[in-house]
């Protein structure tokens, strides 16, 4: 089935998803001299060890989460139905957790404090993914794939079962 | 004579049965759970932005802007087609149906003939076949458009008739003004179908014009207006198909959809006699590919 719109946009926004992450992790790294970790941990030569492990930590995390991000969209892109689930489950999770914030902490979501930004590209990665010509087009590429799998499967398994005739 | 592909199959299906329908099943209902939840979502985006642009002020227009796309393009259209689910029946009733599940151009052609003859009889009453939906003619339009430039074969939104989108279309260019156009859109009827009142038919149709552009009054998305006399456009497709081949014999159905017209879906109100005529080409000569001309 030829690639509906649907999953160019879905592709398109996993990787605006991806490009804010990394730009969150690269602030983050540049701002970490002025972030004030206030821990009891002895000498502030101990404290700095413990802060550049914190901040190596987190980069791995960051890492992780792009490298995900990236599987996931080149997936999608071929068409598996299992990585459009993986990543709309991630959005949802983002978004809900986005919700909580906002209904039950007041937290608000702008354009300034980058948070409008990101909830806006994983709402759109869930309507891009959830649509149903990107449905159509992974189940499709999913089936396929599977039935194929399956013939060889049993195709092997009857090969083995039945002597060769000579 | 069964492929060994078919016997293998049928023992896998023989093999596990429910399983495999329960999975499926399952794997559906989480699919429509993920889609009415990005509809809340969408919708949650929507007031987010709007409170935005209110905070904004009117010097960031281009916010009500996205917000409007947004509306548009995602968050309405989502609506309508949880709603026309349980809303509009999915029986024919003489008109196709938007992506949506609204309402959409009224069917008024029946043809008789092969797919060769019905693309021949077009071709030779000088209607041009359009393009089909990709990012390829996407592109082409937004080119065409912004260099004044005619793109004849532009595509034409998807309708769905039978729950499948058109087969093909056929549309005629007027004088180089890509907001106004002749199309007709094909859907092939299922084998043996019949329509209302048991008369047989195997191809139908859906001929409007396009008189401007406009907004949706459903899903105030950037769309063609039809020309609410649809009947001008359905004589002129007979005319010029009849007038282009001698072969083709033409009965009318008198007072067909007399009953039933109001809105489509891009807000147009129809008005049509009822009339549908019926275009037997079964004796259109087909030249064979490779034949000389």
């Amino acid at each position: 089935m030829k690639r509906p719109i649907s999953i160019y946009l879905g592709v398109l926004m996993i990787l605006l998803r991806t490009v804010t992450t990394v730009v969150t992790a690269v602030n983050i790294a540049l701002d970490w001299k002025k972030v004030d970790i206030s821990l009891d941990a002895g000498t502030s030569a101990d404290m700095e060890a413990l802060s550049g492990a914190l901040l190596v930590g987190l980069m791995i995390f960051f890492g992780v989460a792009v490298v995900i991000d990236l599987t996931v969209a080149a997936l999608i892109f071929r068409g598996s139905n299992r990585a459009r689930f993986v990543a709309m489950i991630l959005a949802t999770v983002l978004v809900l957790g986005s919700a909580v914030d906002f209904f039950a902490d007041g937290t608000s979501f702008t354009l300034e404090n980058g948070g409008l930004l990101g909830l806006s590209l994983d709402i759109l990665v869930l309507v891009a993914l959830s649509d149903s010509d990107a449905r159509d087009f992974t189940t499709g590429n999913s089936n396929t794939r599977s039935d194929a799998r399956r013939t060889r499967r049993t195709l092997r398994r009857r090969a083995r079962r039945r002597p060769r005739s000579a | 004579m069964s492929t060994p592909l078919d016997e293998l199959e049928a023992d896998e299906r023989d093999a596990h049965p429910d399983s495999v329908r329960q999975r499926i099943g399952i794997v559906r209902m989480v699919d429509r759970a993920f889609f009415v939840f990005g509809t809340v979502a969408t919708g949650w985006l929507g007031y987010l932005l709007v409170t935005e642009s209110f905070t904004r002020g009117w010097q960031n227009l281009w916010f009500i802007v996205i917000f409007w796309a947004v509306l548009a393009y995602l968050l309405l259209p989502r609506i309508h087609t949880l709603l026309t689910v349980i809303y509009v029946p999915d029986y024919f009733i003489g008109r196709a149906r938007t992506r949506e599940g609204l309402l959409g151009d009224p069917v008024n052609l029946s043809l008789f003939g092969s797919a060769e003859q019905v693309h021949a009889a077009m071709e030779a009453a000088g209607w041009t076949r359009a393009d089909e939906v990709s990012l390829t003619s996407g592109w082409r339009i937004v080119m065409s458009t912004i260099m004044r430039r005619s793109y004849s074969d532009a595509p034409v939104s998807p309708l769905y008739l039978f729950g499948n989108i058109q087969d093909f279309t056929y549309q005629q260019e007027v004088a180089g003004n890509p907001a106004q156009r002749h199309h007709v859109r094909f859907w092939r009827a299922p084998e043996g179908w019949l329509l209302p009142g048991g008369i047989a038919t195997q191809w139908l149709a859906a001929g409007t014009y396009d008189r401007s552009v406009g907004l949706s009054l459903f899903t105030l998305q950037v769309t063609h207006k039809i020309d609410a006399d649809t009947d001008v456009e359905r004589d002129h497709i007979v005319s010029t198909v009849t007038a282009a081949n001698p072969a083709a014999v033409v009965t009318v159905i008198r007072n067909f959809s007399t009953g039933y017209h109001a809105v489509n879906g891009g807000g147009d109100a129809i008005v049509t006699d009822g009339d549908l005529p019926q275009i037997d080409l079964r004796a259109l000569p087909v030249t064979l590919p490779g034949a000389a001309s």
